[in-house]
């Protein structure tokens, strides 16, 4: 099966669903978390959209998690990264790691 | 209101009920922290922007991509093969509307942002200083021209001309006036181009004290000296100056405006330069290398801070500008700008409007349609996707009148050009504009022809697969579309239009007509005419540089040339008169004692033409009663006037005219502004002339006529000379003139029969275009109604073949299917027919009863057509069988 490339701003948002987990992966924390590791403003709008996309690619699911107070009780809509996600992660970081390991003086800074 | 209330009904519009609570959660959460950190308001103002950002996020991904493919193109060619009837009527009328909007755009372009066709046309620019205090424009002087070239690094080859007209008197004695730039050497360094022949003026030609030269335009070489190789060195005199010819300039060079021959600008030298030295005329220059025109505006306004300190007296409050060439050369007023771009839009609206007629046939082809997108949609073609078909489809048809259109708009502007030069003589156009079509002018028409597409084939598009749902559902046949408000406007609009136009087009007709059969009763090509003039800047003789000076000199001119003239061999008689057949006013006039009633309610307004004594004998008028102009009526404060004998029924009913007395209402011709309402000094009738041909002007209300003498002050004049020989004895006229006085110009001269022709071929184009008009016009609305009635029947072919198979009354069945689209036809008529009478109610006070004729005849025959654009669906209505509206249904 042909790994689906991904887009740098697709590739953050898969990036941040993996590192919440999916009881924590939701539009807003994503949005977040993006936000407090790149150092970079990040409009919710953009993931949101971001998400449906890599939904009807098949790259994510979602679920509809416990209500919750603070929504106005409304539930979270859970991200989980789906295998053929996984795979474009792996797909796209490991040509983004080659590319720039090749590149002298730019290793350092491709943590 | 809260925002997320707002937001949830934006989003209930766009978005699932499971995606909005999704929305709505995360806004509510994000709300939440807000009002935390920044406090109620702000979290408020975020919260609004950023759920319009998820709504805006989630509408884009709601808008279907266009995927356009070639076989949509084939298709849409394939259209227009299929429907011929519709690519003829629509691709005629958008080519029409394309060639108007491409048209329109480059008259705009060359007049707001023209592209001078110079090398560094681009980098040219020129100077303006405002006066602050005054508002107003300050003439530079030579000082600002020295300083500017002397500080300024971010434009070089600074430089100024003034223009000036003058006769050009050649080695063979032949005088015709020439418009001369007086201009620095550097201009010619700015514009880069090197004479033809012979050499550009040069720096030490400025020296004051250098021999007098002249560099000749091409034209002036070739029509002057007959493209003379030996051109350059010879003599040749300027006014009364003589002047050595230098050099030659190549074909097209007309820098700065459009000037026909150029000498060198001489000033003081700089150290003698005062602030406040004669004027320099314009000055500009040539963007420097790197330079901008910000940062040469941010030097120039650097170096005007500075004169303004040092020369408070003059400069305090002016400050210069750096502007591109044309903008700052003509300053064309704000209103001007606005009613060109008014012009554009109006253009627009019209393409719209067309195209709105177009899209009314587009529909009821799309509907006729209707099974095949079914299909298609059954298929799994998204509306999206059909949608981007018929758009591609109309896009090609857009394209192909596109095209047409623009071969229209370049033969149009060749009659733009044509037509104003007749009108407003415009003589030498400057040369940055054109006949031509400019770059930007097919790309604007691509613009257009996808305006088209969107009106024309989006919006019928949209409204047809609306009923997507019920295809989906299976109910192809039975669609319930109808036409909509829009286009029942389109339809009334354009009736209004047709029925307002054709009184128009008949009044242009019946003038053209007119105007062919006009007369002058005289053999016009043997009666040549021009305009002479002693121009208010021709040096005089020191001591004499007075008004009074130029206009005695003028006065004498004027004697010596007419004696000059009849005592020429060949010439049967020469006057000074407003030219049979050229334009004279009509004046509005009042009349002391009893006179006839006007045609109009707001009094008589014969034509007014000023006449020298003779001028009846030189064109075989007859004065019947008192006398002819004498030598006193030319006094200023002279009171004498001549009426025809048109002026005597018509006016005065007969009357004894001799010793009556009239007055003009007011100063001008046309409608009196305040300022010059007050009423003229009365007038006395003092002759009698046999009616003469006046002006050819068929819109002229009668043949009265009222004619006033020329007085010694009239400056410029007419002269009309009686040679058989016609034009051929031109060169003489001008010899004659440059040897009466070298400073007399002597305008173009013609025949009076090329004045009526002129006149003709003007009037002749306003009717060929009004025709185009009115036919395009006439053809929409006529394609429009037969549309609707094609449609309607189309509709109800079931209802129609069944009440027929049950015996219904043919008559009433057609009156019933008629009564929609021949209402719309009936108001769009009546419309029109009110519009077009309230014309001639407001510029005169009435209408002619001629006219309301043919205004009511123009609504007749606009119904009358309209029903006959009705026939073949009647027919076809008429003829559906029960059986066949059985099979429909199914």
């Amino acid at each position: 099966m042909p790994v689906e490339p991904l887009a740098e701003f697709e590739l953050l948002v898969l990036l941040a669903a993996l590192h919440l987990g999916s009881d924590e992966a939701y539009t807003v924390s994503i949005a977040d978390d993006i936000a407090e590791r790149t150092g970079r403003p990040v409009r919710r709008a953009n993931v949101f959209t971001t998400l449906q996309r890599l939904e009807a690619k098949g790259l994510v699911s979602t679920r509809l998690g416990e209500s919750r107070p603070e929504r106005g009780g409304r539930p979270r809509r859970l991200v989980v990264v789906t295998a053929p996600g996984l795979a474009s992660v792996r797909a796209t970081t490991n040509a983004i790691q080659t590319m720039a390991g090749r590149v002298k003086g730019l290793s350092g800074d491709t943590r | 209101m809260k925002p997320r209330r707002l937001i949830s009904a934006l989003l209930r519009r766009i978005a699932s009920p499971d995606r909005v609570a999704d929305v709505l959660g995360d806004l509510e959460e994000a709300h939440r922290r807000r009002v935390e950190r920044h406090g109620r308001f702000v979290a408020w103002l975020l919260t609004m922007l950023e759920g319009l950002d998820m709504t805006l996020a989630i509408a884009r991904l709601r808008v279907p991509r266009p995927r356009v493919s070639w076989l949509d193109v084939k298709l849409g060619v394939r259209m227009l093969r299929r429907y011929p009837g519709l690519t003829a009527v629509a691709g005629l009328a958008l080519g029409f509307a394309i060639a108007i909007g491409a048209l329109t755009f480059e008259v705009v372009t060359q007049a707001l942002h023209p592209t001078l066709p110079l090398a560094h046309g681009d980098r040219l620019v020129g100077f303006r200083l405002w006066n602050a205090e005054t508002g107003r424009e300050v003439t530079p002087t030579a000082a600002d021209l020295e300083t500017w070239r002397t500080e300024l690094r971010s434009v070089e080859h600074v430089s100024a001309f003034r223009s000036f007209e003058r006769n050009l008197i050649t080695p063979d004695g032949q005088s015709a006036a020439i418009f001369v730039a007086e201009m620095s050497a550097a201009a010619f360094e700015a514009v880069a181009i090197p004479a033809l022949a012979g050499r550009n003026i040069i720096p030490s030609d400025e020296t004051p004290g250098a021999p007098d030269v002249l560099v000749i335009g091409f034209d002036v070489w070739q029509e002057r000296f007959g493209g003379a190789p030996d051109v350059v060195g010879r003599i040749a005199r300027l006014g009364a100056a003589p002047v050595t010819i230098v050099g030659v300039m190549p074909e097209g060079f007309a820098f700065p405006i459009a000037h026909e021959a150029w000498t060198p600008l001489r000033l003081e030298a700089a150290g003698q330069a005062r602030r406040d030295s004669p004027p320099v005329g314009f000055i500009f220059g040539r963007l420097s290398p790197g330079a901008s025109l910000a940062s040469a505006q941010a030097e120039v306004a650097v170096v005007g801070a500075r004169v303004a300190r040092e020369f408070p007296d003059t400069h305090a409050r002016v400050s210069p500008d750096v502007l591109p060439y044309v903008e700052a050369l003509i300053d064309l007023p704000a209103i001007a700008r606005m009613a060109l771009h008014s012009t554009n839009l109006a253009a627009v609206l019209f393409l719209a409007l067309v195209a709105g007629n177009v899209a009314l046939l587009m529909f009821a082809r799309t509907v006729s349609r209707e099974a095949e997108l079914a299909m298609r949609s059954a298929l799994g073609a998204s509306r999206g996707r059909i949608v981007t078909q018929l758009f591609v489809e109309t896009l090609v048809l857009g394209l192909v009148s596109a095209v047409a259109g623009l071969g229209a708009a370049a033969v149009g502007m060749r009659w733009v050009f044509r037509v104003l030069e007749v009108a407003v003589d415009v003589g030498r156009w400057p040369f940055w504009l054109h006949d031509g079509l400019s770059p930007m002018t097919p790309m604007y028409a691509v613009v257009l022809a996808g305006l088209v597409a969107l009106i024309a084939g989006a919006g019928p598009a949209f409204r047809v697969t609306g009923t997507a749902a019920r295809w989906k559902a299976g109910a192809a046949s039975g669609s319930t579309v109808r036409f909509g408000g829009i286009w029942t406007g389109v339809i009334v609009t354009q009736v209004a239009l047709t029925v307002a136009c054709l009184p128009l087009i008949v009044d242009v007709g019946l003038d053209t007509s007119r105007l062919r059969r006009f007369d002058l009763n005289l053999p016009a090509d043997e009666f040549v005419t021009t305009r002479l003039v002693i121009p208010d800047d021709t040096p005089l003789p020191a001591g004499q540089e007075n008004e009074t000076t130029l206009r005695a000199r003028f006065e004498a001119a004027r004697r010596a040339m007419i004696a000059a003239l009849v005592a020429t061999p060949g010439v049967r008689s020469a006057t000074y008169g407003s030219p049979p057949g050229d334009y004279v006013p009509i004046r509005w006039i009042d009349v002391e004692g009893p006179a006839q009633p006007a045609r109009s309610p707001a009094g008589h307004r014969p034509q007014v033409a000023a006449v020298a004594p003779g001028f009846f004998d030189v064109f075989g008028g007859r004065i019947v009663a008192g006398r002819d102009f004498v030598a006193a009526d030319a006094r200023d404060d002279a009171t004498a006037v001549v009426v025809n004998q048109s002026f005597v029924q018509e006016v005065l009913g007969g009357a004894a005219p001799i010793g009556r007395r009239l007055r003009f209402r007011h100063a001008g011709s046309g409608a009196p502004a305040e300022s010059e309402a007050a009423p003229q000094p009365w007038l006395e009738i003092v002759g009698v002339v046999t009616d003469l041909p006046l002006a050819a002007d068929p819109d002229r209300p009668d043949g009265a006529g009222v004619y006033t003498s020329v007085s010694a002050s009239t400056l410029p004049i007419d002269l009309i000379v009686h040679a058989p020989e016609g034009l051929r004895f031109a060169p003489r006229l001008r010899a004659i003139a440059a040897r009466v006085d070298p400073a007399l110009r002597v305008s173009t001269i013609s025949t009076l029969g090329d004045l009526v022709r002129t006149e003709t071929r003007f009037y002749a184009f306003w009717f060929r275009l009004s025709l185009v008009v009115v036919g395009i016009l006439l053809l929409l609305s006529l394609s429009g109604i037969y549309a609707v009635v094609s449609f309607t029947v189309s509709r109800r072919t079931r209802e129609i073949g069944i009440r027929l198979a049950l015996g219904a009354d043919r008559l009433r069945l057609l009156s019933e299917v008629l009564a929609t689209p021949m209402l719309r036809v009936v108001i769009g008529a009546t419309t029109g027919a009110a519009a077009i009478t309230m014309l001639p109610l407001l510029d005169a006070g009435y209408v002619a009863p001629w006219l309301m004729g043919v205004i009511a005849g123009s609504a007749a025959l606009v119904v009358a057509v309209s029903v006959l654009a009705c026939a073949v669906p009647i027919r076809r209505a008429l003829r559906i069988q029960p059986t066949e509206a059985l099979r429909a249904a199914e």
